[in-house]
């Protein structure tokens, strides 16, 4: 942790308003990225991203240095959109059935990736997922939860993380094949995007 | 632990893209987290004062001291030079009679310029009062240390009171020849003043006021006891005292506050309007620091004056309420229509000791799952210090009471004093009930500003010393004090105070 950043940390515990500030502009984009992925919608997210924040400065007093201070935010961030998840009341989710995401295939626009990042575009994809898919898909890869830890997270059994991690994906490769066509194939086949 | 899976390209792609992806999210949302944020305390604007209370209260008991001082200086001063100018009188008178002394007041006046000198009786007379004394006393007037350890060297004895007196100018063998009367040694006044400087204190105070009677004029022969001593009790006390104290302020009826303006959470009947009065009594400690000069005016009866600095800690737990029906309405901002309010503002008048004042807190959600009740109350306990530093000047009038080494004097007086208030802070505020649904996030301010008042308390103590040297005494003196009245602003509060103070005491 550089110094600059602990000044900050600092400031915050003080509830200093420009520290706080100066936090915020450092990790807005990260928080915002995390947001975006667990949110149903840019405006949920940046609910999240405002709730986010509120949390962080009020219990930054909890960080203690050990660790990285981005891990520390990022769990925060994540922790906050799982207590989102469950005021929706959006858990357990019921499997989707196979007309729900025919019907939801049907209805997304395949021009995400046109006049944006894929980045953008990708989480745009995600968020048509269903809540419960996304949450699984993004807790076991991105966060690297384990299935295990999903399930007491979310209050579901191991084999329905599972199921809902493996639908998730399958429903993201269809979205990506359509929308990407021929490109799709290196992320199933042979390789990641791009190479 | 359960065992991942392995990463499929799948995992990879979604990796490579989304974890370091850093979008920039609408520049309105730092102002929808600030306006969420506890607002940062504003500490209320001190009073500045010219000179620090602490400083006036030094130089009051520096111009305590020095007015004792002077009144000392210029007392036995006076007393000396008096002494002198009427033995010179007597002396004077004397050569141009030729007849002796006068009467019984003249010659206890002799016995003190033959005392003081150690040269021969003006008339021959009290020789032997002489020689009792002469041994204490240098050729040069002075008093030696001999008669300044030993107070009893000025005592004399019936024997020597009861010696017939010679006349002037006798004739020895009755043949009509009148004998060379002895003169003294030609005695200045200002030798005299000199040598009655020379004497310590109490044997002067004795010389002038008692054992030898120069003012009321009595007999000497018969106003003398067959022992005497010239040692008296002090009559002035410098003390130093430490007291810690318990503090007890009563509270009247609360005033009615002025109706809020309207908008959310004002209006009749709304929260803004409540004041909590909750509780009626608060209790504190103090610390007082002081000196004092204590003075024998009469007989045993005391009258004592002084300063002290006074410290004081109150702190109070009250019991607050709201009811969510007035709570402040938080919109959702960022151009959405307004979601489940999460934080609500509320405003309360507490009747502390430094009079109303008004406290604002935030209360958020924690369980966000939890829907509200629109009748539902939160309970509060908001805790609050409140500090003075006061100097004070008690006149107490006492009775001493002396056995032998220890001595009891009740006393009863008033205190005056200024009290330097510091506002009330407010130290913390703890959610009573619904603790799984709210959360204090805001640390409030008090409105209160710093002030200075002035005050009057009746005092009442019992001292109860014991005198370790005929100088030092210690002590320790329960205290009681109760307000009488306040000015320039106070709270109309009924407060006592009770301690016991430990002092020091040089008495002389």
């Amino acid at each position: 942790m550089t110094d600059y950043l602990q000044q900050i940390i600092e400031g915050c515990r003080q509830g200093d308003r420009k520290a706080q500030r100066q936090l915020y502009e450092q990790y807005k984009g990260i928080a915002y990225g995390v947001c975006l992925r667990y949110a149903d919608d840019s405006h949920d997210a940046q609910d999240l991203l405002q709730e986010g924040f509120i949390r962080v400065f009020r219990d930054i007093n909890q960080f203690q240095g050990a660790g990285s201070f981005d891990g520390w935010v990022r769990r925060v961030f994540v922790n906050v959109a799982l207590q989102h998840l469950k005021k929706k009341r959006s858990f357990p989710v019921a499997a989707m059935l196979e007309e729900e995401l025919n019907e939801l295939q049907d209805d997304t626009r395949w021009s995400v990736f046109d006049n944006d990042d894929l980045s953008a575009g990708l989480i745009r994809l995600m968020q048509q997922l269903p809540t419960g898919f996304r949450t699984v898909l993004n807790l076991y890869v991105l966060e690297g939860y384990s299935h295990a830890e999903i399930a007491d997270q979310l209050s579901i059994s191991v084999g329905a993380s599972k199921s809902q991690l493996s639908r998730a994906k399958t429903m993201l490769r269809a979205m990506l094949e359509k929308n990407l066509g021929a490109d799709s194939i290196y992320l199933t086949k042979t390789g990641a995007y791009g190479k | 632990m359960e065992n991942k899976l392995p990463p499929d390209r799948l995992d990879a792609f979604l990796q490579k893209m989304l974890e370091d992806y850093t979008p920039a999210p609408p520049d309105d949302i730092w102002a929808g987290i600030e306006a969420e944020l506890p607002q940062p305390a504003v500490a209320p604007t001190p009073v500045r004062y010219p000179v620090n209370p602490a400083w006036w209260a030094a130089a009051a008991v520096a111009a305590v001291m020095l007015g004792v001082i002077a009144f000392q200086h210029w007392h036995y001063n006076g007393q000396i030079e008096k002494l002198s100018a009427r033995l010179e009188l007597e002396k004077a008178a004397e050569g141009t009679s030729g007849t002796g002394l006068a009467d019984n007041n003249q010659a206890s006046q002799a016995i003190i310029a033959e005392a003081v000198m150690g040269g021969a009786p003006p008339n021959g007379q009290f020789t032997a009062k002489a020689a009792a004394v002469s041994g204490n006393i240098a050729a040069n007037g002075k008093a030696t240390r001999n008669a300044e350890a030993n107070p009893a060297a000025l005592q004399y004895t019936d024997e020597q009171y009861t010696r017939p007196r010679r006349p002037a100018h006798s004739d020895a063998a009755g043949s009509g020849e009148v004998t060379e009367r002895q003169q003294p040694e030609q005695i200045t006044t200002a030798m005299r003043s000199e040598a009655l400087r020379g004497l310590p204190a109490a044997q002067l105070i004795g010389v002038i006021n008692r054992q030898y009677d120069l003012h009321s004029g009595q007999p000497f022969a018969l106003a003398a006891p067959s022992t005497q001593t010239a040692v008296l009790k002090p009559r002035w006390a410098l003390k130093a005292r430490i007291m810690p104290m318990r503090t007890r302020i009563q509270l009247s009826a609360p005033p009615a506050p002025d109706p809020g303006p309207g908008g959310p959470g004002g209006g009749p009947g709304s929260n803004r309007d409540r004041v909590f009065a909750d509780p009626e009594v608060v209790n504190g400690a103090a610390l007082a620091t002081g000196l004092m000069v204590e003075r024998s005016i009469a007989g045993r009866w005391t009258l004592s004056a002084g300063a002290d600095l006074l410290r004081t800690e109150a702190t109070t737990a009250h019991d607050c309420d709201f009811e969510i029906r007035e709570r402040d309405h938080h919109g959702g901002g960022h151009g959405h229509p307004p979601r489940p309010r999460q934080s609500h503002d509320f405003d309360y008048n507490l009747h502390t000791a430094a009079g109303l004042t008004s406290v604002s807190l935030r209360v958020t959600e924690v369980d966000t799952m939890r829907m509200l009740d629109e009748n539902e109350v939160v309970q509060f306990v908001v805790n609050t210090r409140q500090r003075t530093t006061r100097v004070a000047f008690p006149l107490l009038l006492g009775y001493r009471i002396e056995r032998s080494r220890w001595s009891i004097q009740p006393k009863l007086g008033l205190m005056a004093g200024f009290t330097f208030e510091r506002g009330v802070d407010v130290t913390g505020v703890a959610i009573s009930g619904a603790e799984n649904i709210f959360e204090a996030n805001v640390k409030p301010a008090s409105d209160l500003e710093e002030r200075l008042t002035f005050g009057l308390d009746a005092a009442a103590s019992l001292s109860l010393a014991y005198r370790i040297t005929p100088e030092w005494e210690v002590g320790v003196e329960p205290t009681l004090m109760h307000s009488i009245g306040q000015w320039s602003g106070g709270p109309d509060a009924n407060a006592r105070a009770l301690g016991i103070a430990a002092y020091a005491a040089y008495r002389f």
